[in-house]
């Protein structure tokens, strides 16, 4: 707080992606998304945790060239925290933008990361975005603000762990594009893991399969299967020397559950193709 | 008058003085009496006489001289006084031995006097009573009987003379009385008829000679004369009376020196003088006299069988006759007497010779035993009889020559022998009876029983060995003997039994060397020797003779030190053998030897209790685990037998709770400590020591499948993609749903081998299941059906799984299925081992650890079996390429080569049928003999149980596929047009059919993305993922229909998908297409396609819930089992809100007052407040900030602390069963309406559900108000309109009330049930429904939801503590109650 914030931090060149970020397509979803910013549409990333959500829109970003502005949601985020506010500056306010403005600002894609985790309130001040309004309206300060064509609000939504609590609303899944991924499939994940970690093919194959087959337990007592992303991770901490034992642990086993029975059937499943 | 009274008086002072004063009181009374008539007729001096002859009397007996008193007027009438006193001597004499026959006497005299005086006078009367007082004394009754014949003696006497006759008689008789009154009175008796026969002189004779034997005999001599008329009326017949008179004379010269035989002589000699003259007569006397010299009996016997005799040999042979009698009964009289009473019939078989023979040895005989001489005489007819059947008289001879002999030794075998010697000639004839008397003379010098006994059996055990071979038992009888007779007396009484039994399993050769064994076993102990001998015939089935000779150094061995660990051994060896094989037999003895030497007592318990031990040892593992155990114990024994025996004792215990390495790790460790600390050894192996449980804990106890089940049911349903349920029993398998695992895993040590095992096995199973091995379709194999057809001819196929069908082509299905097995199992674990790398290192360990269990190669003696072998162990080592391919044997190296080949991932079960196939040819082409199954490596595959439980995909795929295909060419022949009816009406008939048209198609464009990728994303896990994806995707891209399902391929990876996803199996696929007209199949399958990736058809149904049950049975729960359908209940009337509110108005009023008070609690910070305790910060800043930018801001910004609410969310879950049918459900629904009532008032969250409901999918879960729902109308109408429904599945709705309550933010959360009792539904009762609704309480809880359950089942003390144990609960005796008592337990609760 006591730190001022420097606005460099808010300028457009630091939103935007310049190198490539490595996406591996699982089907036609970049097609789908590019016709999506074509034709000005919202798109709704459905889609477990890890599975490349995240990774796809920066890619996307990269590949559209938009500056992106990630909010990852949570239950305090509110609309303010989208839009912008005022702060007290000495004896003066100043308004700074949110995100969202930013996004709609600069023409850039705005992504809402899990967006069922923040307030009601965020809902209602993205809805004017998603149709055929694209505006966003800033009740401070009394203004509506026009997104440019290359505007794209993108929202990641996982069914997975919905709760009755937080699910979206009808009318809010109706106004986006949905694309659904999934996990990769076995070659395509393999490539992966192999090239974000680095690891050998044979490696890398060895986790995906024992990924597959944990994925098999969701519904059986696992919440969500393992990610790719922990799959890279897990690679990562291999390839840098850490025992095949720890490596996996922490990124397979101990993140996916508590339940001693399932964290033992995953390390089973895990033996068959490592020597733990 | 005064005369008579003075009279009296005075022969009373008369009597009085000669009467004894003591008698006076009693008897003069009496007496006094009968004096006045007896001093009328006697006179005072007759009186006085009578009173001297009665005081005589009275000195024998008072009675007695009462009765004389009485008497004697009438006797003296008739004989005078002097006949008074010789009757008075006579009653005198009587009265001394029994005065009531003297007084019958007295009584009965005077009517026999009168008798007797009929014929004679006084004097006869005094000689009878004479002659009867001379008799009485010594012998009174014959007295008192001459005394009442007499009269009639006298009436028959008196014709033939008169009355000096009578009186000559009657002292001839007093003549003999002296010596025998008997024969004086037969004398008397018999005289009549003697007189009429022989006249007085004859009658004199005969008396003569009647007093003569008297004097020896007087029972001989009455015999004589009552006899003697009848003796001489037959004299009579052969010559007048003089000859009577010679033969008398000739008798009574006889009868100086031999009385006893005169009867007989007389009695026979009418007879003999028939036969041989008087002369004749007398020589027999002569003779009869002589052999009376020895003895009586046999001189009577040697008269009496005399005519017989002389019919037979003349009255010379009677001479010779008597010679040998005399001869005999020097040794034996008895034995003469029997000799000479048999010899007539014995004369008639043998002749004289033949009976003096006979004499020789009964005489030897009887020097033993006279008994066994006489029993010998008395058989010998019979005998002599059977002999002649046999052979000659000579051969007769010759046997009682060789009986004679050997009598000479032993009598008594003699006796045996001829009995036998019939039997014993029939069979071997005389020289074999000569031998066995051989042999039983040897015998007999050490035991005769022993003989006697071989003798005896020697008939059958001929019959059944030969001679030779009884020959051999005598030997070992005789063995068996010089220790015990009464043991070899045994042995040859069970022989026969025994040779018949040994009969069974050999022929008479196997008999001797049993007997030979046993003889040798015999000279150590004999009782082991029998004991041997008992159990020969079970111990030659089990084990062979050679196995049997084992046994008998077993026992000799153990005999050494006590035999009778050795019996009991033997005893037992059968039974152990069963159970354990020789070696088990061998180890038990080694260590019942050890135990012997120290304690043969607890041997003998040892032995005892080995069978039941065995028994419960043979639960844990085969009879080498046994012999193991029991070697243990012999290696403890060597420290402390006690303890050894303590250890076998608990050892099935142990192997139960540690398994055998435990066992021997115990084994180990009291070894050790027998030697230090012998007390601390047996306490531990008695379980007691607490080192004992120490020690226990430090063993590793093998692995239990329920231990395990949660991690490895979820590893294998991992691997395989959708839920397998484990499950125990005996071997490993599958069915499909389930996969079969042992109990217990106690292959190794430690328990992370064990649960590799374990994991290798199911892995197995799961592999079975993932790689298809059950998919064996014999259409799939027809290239090779036709080779195997050419080769072996065309086989029928029978209504069994295809791949007994396959089996079946071959000459020897066996064969074809182990192949089959071996290869297929190979197949599957090639693939295991290249999907998962390390698993497939621990397979081949785990491979090489069964390895070791697999029979040795060398002790295979079928060829196919042995190839099979080689090839099965090669292949399970898994090292096929390490094997070096240059092996000698080339069907090994084909095999090597063939099993390559399956090497590749996409090879399935029809390239295992091919290559087995291959194999099958090449060795039935290599061996002729028939095949031996080895034993099994893996359970074979069954199709048949899959089939049953799941279908067969490939099946059904190829049938669907042939039905549409049907359709389509008879779609192809129709007008284009008729294809829209088929849709049409299937539309209508079909609930399934949603027939996605084009349009919808084409419109949802993104939405059709979505269905396309979440099919995608899910079955990238499986193995169609990645490889057909792009086929999928222009299926699915397809707007033909008819295209989409166009090959079996593609039906076949729908199907596989199905099951996979949706639990769908095939078989139910089938049952319903098989109702379903052709043109509906594709409809349905697109509609089954739809399914995949979306929720299942009963989540997507709106308001449907799919829950798990907990099943008690399988110990874990069973997913998406029950289905709750929430619907809102339908209102009713409001009457019956109205009438509770009416009837409950006071209980109403008083429970509100309560409940307000109830209301508040729970503090909140309530932010932007007018007023409040704090400032607002965010509140202050934003005001600062909006005045700044010129805003209004606004006013509220205090934070306000309140306690405001309840925090509370309750659920009433109402049960609307059948059951609760009439008061209870009137009372819910009271109590539901006052508490309704009551918590509107209190503010706490509540809501209101019914459930009841039809079987698992039906569960019916009525919304009778909700959280949200405000208490109205509404609500009222429908708790009014709550009735009784169906069943009740408790368990199902209390889950889905969870679910309600689990999204509510209230603090306390609670879930209050109305209940009548035990949870019932369709297959959902007793154990099973307490245990699901126990679970379903305790997820509850786990979720921090309070329950709490109101019941109104009085009877249910037995189940509900078990329920509800996760849960508070009460029971409600009196259901009219519940309305006021539920608000009582709510504020409770609440409070």
């Amino acid at each position: 707080m006591h730190e001022p914030i420097e606005s460099r931090k808010y300028e457009n060149g630091s939103f935007e992606i310049k190198d490539e970020p490595f996406y591996l397509p699982q089907g036609d979803e970049v097609e789908l998304f590019e016709a999506a910013y074509e034709n000005k549409l919202p798109v709704m990333l459905n889609g477990p945790t890890g599975c490349g959500k995240t990774r796809l829109v920066e890619h996307m970003a990269w590949k559209l060239k938009r500056p992106l502005y990630t909010v990852a949601c949570h239950d305090d985020l509110s609309a303010n925290d989208l839009t912008g506010r005022y702060i007290i500056k000495g004896d003066e306010v100043e308004w700074i933008d949110g995100p969202l403005l930013m996004a709609v600002n600069n023409g850039g894609i705005s992504y809402l990361d899990e967006i069922v985790e923040a307030r009601k309130d965020v809902t209602v001040v993205i809805h004017p975005l998603t149709d055929h309004r694209r505006y966003l309206p800033v009740e401070k300060r009394g203004k509506i603000f026009h997104a440019p064509k290359d505007f794209m609000l993108v929202i990641s939504y996982n069914p997975n762990y919905q709760s009755v609590l937080k699910e979206l609303k009808p009318s809010t899944k109706q106004r986006f594009v949905c694309i659904n991924l999934g996990w990769p499939n076995e070659e395509l994940e393999t490539r992966i893991v192999h090239q974000e970690a680095g690891v050998d093919e044979d490696m890398a194959g060895r986790l995906v399969k024992s990924a597959n087959r944990i994925r098999n337990l969701v519904h059986q007592g696992l919440e969500e299967g393992v990610s790719t992303r922990e799959l890279v991770y897990a690679a990562l901490l291999l390839k840098s020397g850490v025992s095949t034992r720890n490596s996996l642990y922490s990124t397979v086993i101990d993140p996916l559950t508590h339940d001693s029975d399932l964290k033992k059937s995953i390390e089973e499943i895990l033996k068959n193709y490592f020597h733990v | 008058m005064y005369g008579d009274s003075l009279r009296d008086d005075q022969g009373r002072r008369r009597v009085g003085r000669l009467i004894d004063e003591d008698y006076e009181n009693r008897v003069l009374g009496e007496l006094f009496d009968i004096i006045s008539p007896l001093i009328e007729r006697v006179g005072h001096e007759g009186l006085e006489k009578i009173t001297r002859l009665s005081v005589e009397v009275a000195q024998g007996n008072w009675a007695t001289a009462v009765s004389l008193m009485e008497q004697s007027p009438h006797l003296i009438e008739r004989v005078g006084f002097e006949g008074l006193e010789s009757i008075a001597g006579l009653a005198g004499k009587v009265a001394r031995s029994s005065w009531m026959s003297a007084v019958t006497l007295l009584e009965k005299s005077p009517h026999l006097l009168d008798r007797i005086l009929l014929y004679g006078d006084q004097s006869m009367v005094m000689d009878v009573y004479a002659l009867a007082a001379q008799i009485a004394p010594s012998s009174w009754a014959t007295a008192i009987r001459l005394v009442e014949r007499s009269p009639d003696i006298i009436a028959r006497i008196l014709p033939y003379g008169d009355q000096s006759l009578v009186a000559h008689v009657y002292s001839l008789a007093a003549q003999i009385a002296t010596h025998s009154p008997g024969t004086a009175v037969s004398l008397l008796e018999k005289s009549p008829h003697l007189i009429d026969r022989i006249g007085f002189e004859g009658l004199e004779r005969v008396a003569a000679l009647g007093g003569q034997i008297a004097r020896d005999s007087s029972k001989t001599s009455v015999s004589l004369l009552e006899k003697s008329p009848h003796i001489i009326d037959t004299l009579l017949r052969h010559g007048d009376q003089s000859l009577v008179m010679d033969v008398y004379a000739l008798a009574a010269e006889i009868s100086t020196h031999c009385s006893g035989i005169v009867v007989s002589l007389l009695e026979k000699s009418p007879q003999l003088i028939e036969k041989v003259g008087f002369e004749g007569l007398k020589t027999v006397a002569v003779l009869g006299i002589q052999v009376a010299q020895d003895s009586y009996t046999t001189a009577d016997s040697f008269i009496k069988k005399s005519p017989d005799i002389i019919e037979r040999v003349g009255i010379d042979g009677l001479e010779k006759m008597a010679n040998l009698s005399r001869q005999v009964a020097m040794d034996s009289c008895e034995t003469a007497t029997c000799l000479i009473e048999r010899c007539p019939g014995l004369m008639d078989r043998v002749g004289y010779e033949g009976l003096e023979q006979m004499a020789i040895i009964s005489s030897q005989v009887a020097q033993d035993s006279y008994t066994a001489a006489i029993s010998l005489i008395e058989k010998s007819p019979e005998l002599i009889d059977r002999l002649f059947r046999c052979g000659n008289q000579s051969l007769v001879m010759d046997v009682y020559a060789l009986g004679g002999h050997l009598a000479l030794h032993s009598s008594r075998i003699a006796v045996h022998l001829l009995e036998k010697s019939p039997d014993i000639i029939h069979r071997v004839g005389f020289e074999g009876l000569k031998n066995m008397a051989h042999l039983a003379h040897e015998v007999s010098q050490d035991s005769w029983s022993t003989a006697v006994s071989l003798i005896e059996k020697s008939p059958e055990l001929i019959d059944r060995v030969g001679s030779e071979g009884f020959k051999k038992l005598a030997h070992l009888a005789l063995q068996v003997s010089y220790a015990n007779s009464y043991g070899a007396v045994s042995l040859v009484e069970k022989s026969p039994e025994l040779i018949d039994s040994l009969l069974r399993y050999g022929d008479q050769s196997l008999v001797m060397e049993v007997f030979g064994l046993v003889n040798r076993v015999a000279q150590h102990n004999w009782r082991t020797a029998v004991s041997l001998a008992e159990k020969s015939p079970a111990l030659i089935e089990r084990i062979g003779y050679e196995g049997l000779e084992k046994v008998a150094g077993l026992g000799s061995r153990v005999a050494e030190h006590n035999w009778k660990i050795a019996v009991k051994l033997l005893g037992m060896s059968p039974e152990i053998i069963d159970q354990l094989n020789y070696e088990g037999l061998e180890i038990i003895a080694e260590f019942s030897r050890q135990v012997a030497q120290n304690d043969w007592n607890t041997a003998v318990t040892f032995l005892e209790k080995t069978p039941e031990l065995i028994d419960r040892l043979l639960r844990y593992g085969d009879q080498s685990f046994v012999r193991n155990v029991y070697n243990l114990a012999g290696g403890v024994a060597q420290y402390s037998w006690e303890v050894a025996f303590g250890f076998l004792e608990k050892s099935p215990d142990f192997v139960d709770w540690v398994g055998f390495q435990g066992l021997q790790m115990i084994a180990h460790h009291v070894g050790k400590l027998a030697e230090t600390d012998l007390e601390n050894a047996l306490s531990f192996v008695k379980c007691e020591s607490i080192d004992f449980t120490r020690f226990i804990d430090t063993i590793p106890k093998g692995l239990e499948l329920k231990n395990i089940r949660p991690v490895l049911s979820r590893y294998l349903n991992a691997l395989l993609g959708y839920g397998v349920d484990l499950e125990e029993a005996e071997s490993v398998s599958t069915d499909g749903e389930k996969i079969y695992l042992p109990k217990k895993v106690q292959e190794f040590q430690n328990e992370e081998e064990n649960f590799l095992f374990y994991k290798v096995i199911s892995t197995h199973q799961e592999a079975h299941l993932e790689y298809g091995s059950f998919d064996f379709d014999i259409g799939e194999v027809q290239d090779v059906i036709t080779r195997i057809e050419s080769r072996y001819g065309k086989k029928a196929w029978g209504k069994m799984t295809d791949l007994e069908n396959f089996y079946q082509l071959f000459p020897e299905p066996e064969l074809a299925e182990d192949l089959m097995n071996i290869l297929e199992d190979y197949r599957i674990e090639t693939r295991l081992k290249k999907e998962y790398p390390v698993l497939g290192e621990q397979i081949a360990r785990m491979n090489l650890h069964m390895l070791s269990k697999r029979p040795s190669l060398e002790g295979l003696t079928n060829l196919k079996q042995r190839s099979v072998e080689v090839i099965g162990q090669t292949l399970m080592t898994g090292e096929i390429d390490n094997t070096p391919q240059d092996t000698p044997d080339p069907i090994l190296k084909y095999a090597l080569s063939v099993s390559e080949s399956l090497q590749d991932s996409g090879s399935d079960i029809h390239d295992t049928a091919r290559r087995a196939t291959d194999l099958y040819f090449l060795i039935d082409k290599a061996f002729k003999e028939p095949y031996g199954p080895v034993k099994p490596i893996s359970k074979p595959i069954d199709q048949s149980q899959i089939n049953q439980n799941i279908g067969s995909f490939g099946k059904t795929s190829k049938n669907i596929d042939e039905k549409m295909r049907g359709e389509n060419q008879r779609k192809n022949r129709q007008p284009p047009n008729n294809s829209e009816n088929i849709s049409g009406s299937s539309g209508e008939t079909n609930p399934y059919d949603h027939q996605p048209d084009q349009d919808e198609i084409q419109q949802s464009d993104h939405r059709s993305l979505e269905n396309h990728r979440s099919f995608e994303s899910n079955h990238t896990g499986g193995k169609y993922g990645a490889d057909n994806k792009e086929s999928m995707q222009k299926d699915f891209h397809s707007t033909n229909n008819s295209m989409k399902f166009s090959s079996v391929e593609k039906i076949e990876r729908l199907l596989r998908e199905l099951f996979k996803e949706k639990g769908i199996k095939p078989k139910e696929v089938e049952q319903k297409i098989e109702l379903m007209r052709p043109g509906e199949i594709e409809v349905y399958l697109t509609y089954l396609e739809s399914l995949i990736g979306k929720k299942t058809e009963l989540e997507e149904e709106k308001g449907t819930y799919l829950y798990p049950e907990w099943g008690e049975d399988i110990n874990n729960y069973r997913t998406n089992w029950s289905r709750i359908r929430e619907q809102v209940l339908e209102g009713g009337p409001l009457s019956f809100y109205q009438g509770t509110i009416e009837k409950h108005s006071g209980l109403l009023k008083r429970i509100r007052r309560e409940f307000q008070m109830l209301r508040p609690e729970g503090l909140i910070k309530l932010k932007r407040q007018y007023d409040g305790d704090e400032i607002d910060l965010d509140a202050a800043v934003e005001y600062f900030i909006d005045r700044k930018i010129g805003l209004s801001p606004s006013e509220k910004n205090y934070m306000l602390t309140e306690k405001r609410e309840r925090d509370i969310a309750v659920v009433f879950l109402i049960d609307m069963s059948r059951s609760t049918k009439g008061s209870t459900i009137q009372c819910e629904k009271e109590s539901l309406i006052i508490m309704s009532e009551a918590l509107s008032e209190v503010g706490d969250a509540f809501g209101i559900y019914g459930f009841s409901g039809d079987n698992r999918d039906n569960v019916d879960f009525y919304r009778i108000k909700g959280f949200e729902e405000k208490y109205n109308q509404k609500v009222k109408t429908r708790i009014s309109a709550i009735e009784d429904g169906c069943e009740n599945r408790d368990g199902t709705a209390i889950r889905h009330t969870v679910t309600l309550l689990r999204k509510r933010d209230e603090k306390t959360r609670m879930i209050i049930l109305l209940s009548d009792g035990k949870p019932v539904d369709k297959e959902y009762s007793g154990t099973y429904a307490i245990e699901d609704t126990r679970m379903a309480l305790k997820e509850a809880q786990r979720y921090g939801i309070k329950t709490f359950c109101i019941t109104v089942d009085r009877t249910a003390a037995e189940y509900l503590p078990r329920m509800y144990s996760h849960s508070s609960w009460v029971v409600i005796d009196d259901v009219v109650k519940l309305p006021e008592k539920i608000t009582r337990i709510y504020r409770m609760l609440t409070e």
